[in-house]
């Protein structure tokens, strides 16, 4: 039961400093975002298969709209979803119950990081009502195309109405949105550091700690160039700077470099806190050990390392020197020798496991199939510049960052979430609506994903609204291709509503959960009670195991928690 | 409730603030590298740099200025030695001093080149030149209140006195360093 005494709403939701509460606030903000990005993108798949169709709820998809709506859904997932959900949320739940602490070592430092992560959605949602309609330039914002008519051939503007313009709200909230992420960042590496429990050493983290941590390290080391980056870019918008404007010396292809120094990593800083989330998981359900804990976290880190000297990969069209591109080419080929190596050691972990198909089991593996089968599979072939310069461009890439982010980002979170759901709430979720939001969920992604590798190896471009003239494309069977991924997404997108019903009824109606340890796990957070209290423990545990023993042979339960004695 | 107290032995050796402020300044370190190489790679590619219709930039009144920023690093380094012998000095006030005769001298000259009439918009090295002073100045001036924090901090007679003074003194020593590669680059070109 909890034992601190209840607190109204506007403290629980906007004031707390406890960390679940400021997890709860940022999962709240999160889903209110994905659910603008994935009505977006219904409206976008519709125009996609049937152009000159009225999308219903949306109407007409104008050229515009379908470069604003593709911009808007790209930036809501990538920065505010993935992001946010991957960091912020995951950071905040389970950082300091896992290592057996009652809260972050900044409490009022995690309320102002939320603070300025609720402003720059405010930002966001508020571009997409300036004078001159929502940033329609691609999610990846290359100027001169982002600096738009603002730049300094037209100098009669006022500030005015270079201010209130989506480019600079834009800009403006990824650059408050990632103030807030260093924020978080920093307070959850010093609360690693500085607040575990008695007896945790570094070597017995939970992975998912330590995945959450490195993950963040990686965010800061990488990110403050694209800062850099993003303040010239509203410079050249607001006060006429010419850092992209070639005319004056200046370089376009500079943002490009500074936003996939910070873009490539990205993609492995929204990779590995899945990927402790799924370590946790998949041991507690197979009854063993994780296999190479220390083995995962060499390759981690050097994933990590060599993540930041990849980035050139995404300009391999854009003009590079072809001396340049062998070198990355080479590296992105490397880069993914660790994480098969880290998805072995997870197949590792199952091999003669004694499995229980849990729900989160289900995400769980569900998450490593696609990930490793469609998504990192496909990265290989485009890391090599001879394919990707036909690839570039098509649907075949866009398949492939869906078959790594959604995996990933959206597996992973909802495996999180059916695993520690009734930890935090206190609550079950449904377990026959579970059931079926996953099987809809996972079949209805790959129909949606899959037929766009086809469709791009047949040259369906990418980021173009109205693809009519171009004969090739109206040939059977692409139509086709192009109806059964758009309904298939619809239904996935509908399918979230199973999830979205299921997980406000369980917050208020659903089964009490009776057991602190329900999945009969090792970490921290299942030795006390659920929910757990105003400051996690009732006795502060003293940690004499690691987090994965399993079975040992000394004991006659198959599970020792952290710390039993 | 048995026992609320945590346990807390496991503690890295820096303390929390202090660890703070160093993410802080790598973070901030590699926003400003970004910056730098930006700069360096548009000064690469021009035939005449900074280009010739430019009005010089004051380099000698920069450079004293540059020795009082140094010094300011010094006597820092002076309070931070003083507070971990538990007698806090009077180096703190004068760190701050020196630190506004700076930031009045770089903020003074800022304008002066800007009411010559070289504006951002007029050529990229002046893009460059009002983003990278301006922005160092930026830091100075949090520095700076960072410092007044700290002053206040003292005669409160806050207890954390050393982890705080160290976590605002690298931040300090960060923006000290800054400058002079940023003078070499842009002043001595
Ligand atoms: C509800 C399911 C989703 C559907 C139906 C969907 C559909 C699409 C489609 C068709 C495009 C290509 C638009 C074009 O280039 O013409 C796209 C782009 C993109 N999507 Fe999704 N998506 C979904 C979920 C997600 C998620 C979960 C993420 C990230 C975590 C994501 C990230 C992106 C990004 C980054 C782009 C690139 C935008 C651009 O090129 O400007 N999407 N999406
Ligand atoms: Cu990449």
């Amino acid at each position: 039961m909890n034992t601190h005494k209840k607190h109204g709403f506007w403290h629980r939701y906007f004031f707390s400093l406890d960390h679940k509460d400021i997890g709860f606030q940022y999962m709240l903000t999160i889903f209110f975002m994905v659910s603008i990005g994935g009505f977006f993108a219904y409206v976008f798949r519709m125009h996609l298969a049937f152009p000159d169709m009225k999308v219903p709820l949306f109407g007409l998809v104008t050229n515009k709209d379908y470069n604003m709506l593709i911009t808007n859904h790209g930036l809501i997932m990538m920065m505010w979803l993935a992001l946010g959900m991957l960091l912020a949320v995951a950071g905040n739940f389970l950082i300091p119950i896992m290592i057996g602490t009652d809260d972050m070592a900044f409490p009022k430092l995690n309320k102002i990081s939320y603070w300025i992560f609720l402003l720059s959605v405010i930002l966001m949602i508020a571009s997409f009502f300036m004078p001159k309609g929502g940033l329609g330039v691609g999610w990846t914002l290359y100027p001169p195309l982002s600096v738009g008519d603002f730049g300094y051939n037209t100098p009669y503007k006022s500030f005015a109405d270079r201010f209130f313009t989506a480019n600079t709200f834009v800009l403006l909230a990824i650059a408050f949105e990632f103030t807030s992420l260093l924020m978080g960042g920093i307070n959850f590496f010093v609360t690693t550091l500085n607040k575990r429990a008695k007896g945790m050493s570094l070597l017995k983290m939970p992975m998912v700690v330590w995945m959450i941590n490195i993950a963040n390290l990686l965010f800061m080391f990488s990110v403050g160039p694209l800062v850099a980056g993003t303040f010239m870019l509203l410079l050249d918008i607001n006060v006429g700077t010419g850092f992209y404007d070639a005319y004056r010396g200046g370089d376009p292809l500079l943002w490009e470099h500074l936003f996939w120094f910070f873009g490539h990593p990205e993609v492995y800083v929204i990779l590995l806190p899945p990927l402790g989330i799924l370590a946790e998981i998949i041991s507690v359900n197979s009854r063993k050990p994780l296999f190479g804990y220390k083995f995962i976290l060499t390759l981690t880190l050097i994933a990590a390392v060599l993540s930041t000297m990849v980035w050139a990969h995404h300009q391999f069209v854009a003009g590079i020197d072809p001396r340049a591109a062998t070198v990355f080419s080479i590296f992105t080929i490397i880069i993914s020798l660790p994480f098969a190596g880290i998805i072995l050691a997870y197949i590792a972990t199952l091999w003669k496991g004694d499995l229980r198909f849990t729900l989160p089991m289900k995400w769980a593996l569900g998450a490593v199939a696609l990930f490793t089968l469609l998504g990192g599979f496909t990265g290989l072939h485009l890391g090599a510049s001879v394919f990707d310069i036909y690839a570039h461009d098509t649907s075949f890439v866009v398949a492939h960052f869906h078959y790594t982010l959604f995996p990933t980002v959206i597996f992973g979170s909802f495996a999180a979430i059916y695993f520690w759901f009734s930890k935090f709430s206190g609550r079950k979720l449904n377990q026959t609506l579970g059931n079926l939001h996953f099987w809809l969920t996972f079949i209805f992604f790959n129909g949606f994903a899959f037929p766009l590798f086809l469709l791009g190896l047949a040259g369906q471009h990418r980021r173009i609204a109205d693809y009519r003239q171009f004969e090739f494309l109206m040939q059977d069977p692409l139509p086709l291709y192009r109806k059964i991924a758009t309904i298939s997404a619809v239904i996935l997108i509908l399918s979230q509503f199973i999830f979205l019903f299921n997980f406000i009824w369980s917050l208020k109606r659903g089964k009490k959960e009776t057991e602190d340890n329900p999945w009969q796990a090792n970490t921290l957070e299942w030795q006390t009670s659920s929910p757990p209290p105003h400051g996690n423990f009732k006795v502060y545990p003293v940690v004499n195991y690691g987090p994965y023993e399993y079975n040992r042979p000394d004991k006659d339960k198959d599970f020792t928690p952290q710390n039993e004695i | 409730m048995v026992n609320s107290k945590q346990i807390e032995s496991n503690r890295s050796p820096v303390a929390g603030p202090v660890l703070a402020v160093i993410m802080a300044i790598i973070v901030e370190a590699m926003f400003f590298g970004g910056l730098i190489s930006a700069y360096v790679l548009a000064a690469a590619g021009q035939v005449e740099w900074p280009p010739a219709s430019q009005p010089r930039l004051p380099v000698s009144i920069t450079f004293t200025n540059m020795l009082v920023l140094l010094f300011s690093g010094w006597t820092m380094w002076q309070y931070l030695k003083s507070v971990k012998k538990g007698k806090p000095s009077n180096y703190l006030q004068i760190t701050i001093i020196l630190g506004f005769i700076f930031y009045l001298v770089q903020g003074y000259e800022w304008f002066r080149i800007l009411l010559f009439g070289v504006q951002t918009s007029h050529s990229l090295f002046a893009s460059f030149f009002y983003t990278l002073i301006g922005l160092h100045g930026f830091h100075v001036l949090i520095g700076l209140l960072l410092l007044i924090f700290l002053w206040r901090y003292q005669k409160k007679g806050g207890k954390n006195l050393y982890n705080y003074s160290l976590a605002v003194g690298l931040f300090w020593f960060f923006v000290v360093a800054l400058w002079p590669i940023l003078y070499n680059l842009i002043y001595l070109n």
